[in-house]
């Protein structure tokens, strides 16, 4: 059974074609993946991402109870900041990556994975029954959620908002006032470009979406989950499920600065992830673009030069941007280094490809 | 004047004296999305009917294109080996975008494809 989102009609009436993702029904494309990719870094375009979801987490004790969750320093935050963060096992497996909005110390808006929804929340009520004075509640089913993203996003939403607002910087959110109901702004992305991210009501959210279009006319481009993934691995994001889950810890992944330093309160995950942060680890998420060209796919098996077994990539694609194509994926610490090689077997295909520093695109 | 003819796995072939063109069918470009890699064959290799010949890699998946008849590689659709170029599949899949030239072997193999209305018929029910 696949959940509509509000916006299903509007992306039928532009003929999008639809795919299930996760148990949500979403535009995988409109046209096509390469333009709608390209409109992003050079204009600007709108992804339906209803399917997130959003955990609300408030009360006296929300602020510890963040602090043991997640492995960022909430500390570090000023209240109307967002911020990137884990959720981890005791092990240091990834349940979730998440952006986390920080209304103040006793109230944390939580923006979780489709996928991750239904895990999130009961491994976030487990945990909160230590904490006497917190309380969650899961607000997925009744909230959509759009992405504005590009150069030319803070223009458009300015003006679909009626004008003369502040919108906030990168990062940051608020809450802004459209139709006489608030909705939440917030100053993120996963496309590597400058943008928003637009939490609403079922209604206001297609009616946003629909401003947004009357608006900017060309200037936006609907745009599907083919290019918020092209995008996604341009500007080098994880992708749950995809590289990284619960078989990978954040240090593997490379995103240790997400993980809070030495000598912090006690949180999930603490202990492996301190080791690992101090003695290294056995593989590492690396970026890699291909020497020989034939796009490598989520999956195949790395192997080096000397034909041994040394990892698995987790994403690829052309990007359509940088003309290249690229991929990241696990691989042994000898091979991590910027200009190592190694072998990618794609089906009967062996693709070379040489290790990258990330970002493969930054604006 | 020849016309398209089309194999199960949504090639198309056009006969041009003992030779022919091979492309992908409309239908298949717009199923495989933005193209964005094809590994072209080397000129001179030799393949059989049905025989992978190479592949083709779009956004979103990776395809192999077979051979629609047996025969010789003569030739090769250059343009293509500039990845930015590949989007000519997507934009005249059987014109412009054309794969490879093959030299046949025994034409009497093109009577086991199907014409336009018998391909269109198969697509529909897919």
């Amino acid at each position: 059974m696949s959940t509509k989102t509000p916006l299903y009609d509007e992306h039928v009436s532009l003929k999008a074609k639809m795919v299930d993702f996760h148990g949500f029904v979403l535009p995988v494309l409109y046209g096509s993946i390469k333009e709608e990719h390209n409109h992003v870094r050079t204009k600007s375009g709108i992804f339906d991402i209803s399917h997130m979801g959003q955990i609300l987490i408030e009360g006296r004790d929300a602020f510890d109870f963040i602090q043991f969750l997640s492995t960022n320093d909430a500390s570090h935050f000023k209240n109307g900041q967002a911020f990137y963060t884990l959720l981890c096992k005791e092990n240091g497996g990834i349940i979730d990556d998440l952006i986390i909005l920080k209304y103040n110390d006793d109230k944390y808006f939580l923006v979780v994975n489709a996928s991750n929804i239904e895990k999130d929340y009961s491994w976030i009520k487990k945990h909160a029954e230590k904490f006497s004075s917190v309380k969650v509640k899961n607000l997925s089913d009744s909230l959509g959620m759009l992405a504005l993203q590009g150069p030319l996003a803070y223009e458009i939403l300015n003006e679909t908002l009626g004008g003369g607002k502040t919108l906030p910087s990168h990062f940051y959110f608020s809450e802004i006032d459209f139709c006489s109901e608030p909705v939440i702004v917030s100053g993120t992305g996963y496309t590597g470009e400058d943008g928003f991210e637009i939490i609403a009501s079922a209604d206001r959210t297609v009616e946003i979406w629909k401003a947004v279009l009357e608006t900017a006319k060309s200037n936006v481009m609907p745009c599907g989950l083919g290019a918020r993934d092209t995008l996604r691995i341009e500007a080098s994001y994880m992708l749950y499920g995809n590289d990284i889950d619960e078989d990978h810890t954040p240090v593997e992944a490379g995103i240790g600065w997400a993980v809070k330093k030495k000598g912090d309160t006690g949180y999930l995950g603490k202990k492996i992830l301190s080791e690992q942060k101090n003695n290294g680890v056995k593989r590492k998420l690396v970026g890699f673009k291909t020497l020989k060209p034939g796009i490598p796919r989520h999956g195949n098996t790395i192997v080096s030069e000397d034909g041994k077994e040394a990892g698995k990539v987790t994403s690829a694609t052309y990007g359509p941007y940088i003309k290249k194509t690229i991929g990241m994926g696990y691989v042994i610490p000898d091979l991590s280094e910027p200009g190592s090689s190694f072998i990618i077997n794609n089906n009967s295909r062996k693709i070379r490809a040489e290790v990258v520093r990330l970002p493969f695109y930054k604006r | 004047m020849a016309e398209y003819l089309y194999t199960k796995d949504h090639e198309w072939v056009l006969q041009e004296g003992n030779r022919v063109r091979v492309g992908i069918s409309d239908f298949a470009q717009s199923e495989l999305g933005d193209i964005a890699y094809v590994e072209l064959p080397e000129t001179g290799t030799k393949v059989k009917q049905n025989d992978a010949v190479c592949s083709i890699d779009s956004l979103k998946s990776s395809s192999e294109i077979f051979a629609p008849v047996s025969g010789t590689i003569a030739e090769t659709n250059e343009k293509l080996k500039n990845e930015e170029n590949c989007e000519i599949i997507n934009k005249d899949p059987l014109g412009e975008g054309w794969i490879f030239i093959i030299e046949m072997e025994d034409p009497s193999e093109l009577e086991s494809l199907m014409n336009e209305k018998e391909y269109k018929k198969m697509t529909e029910e897919e």
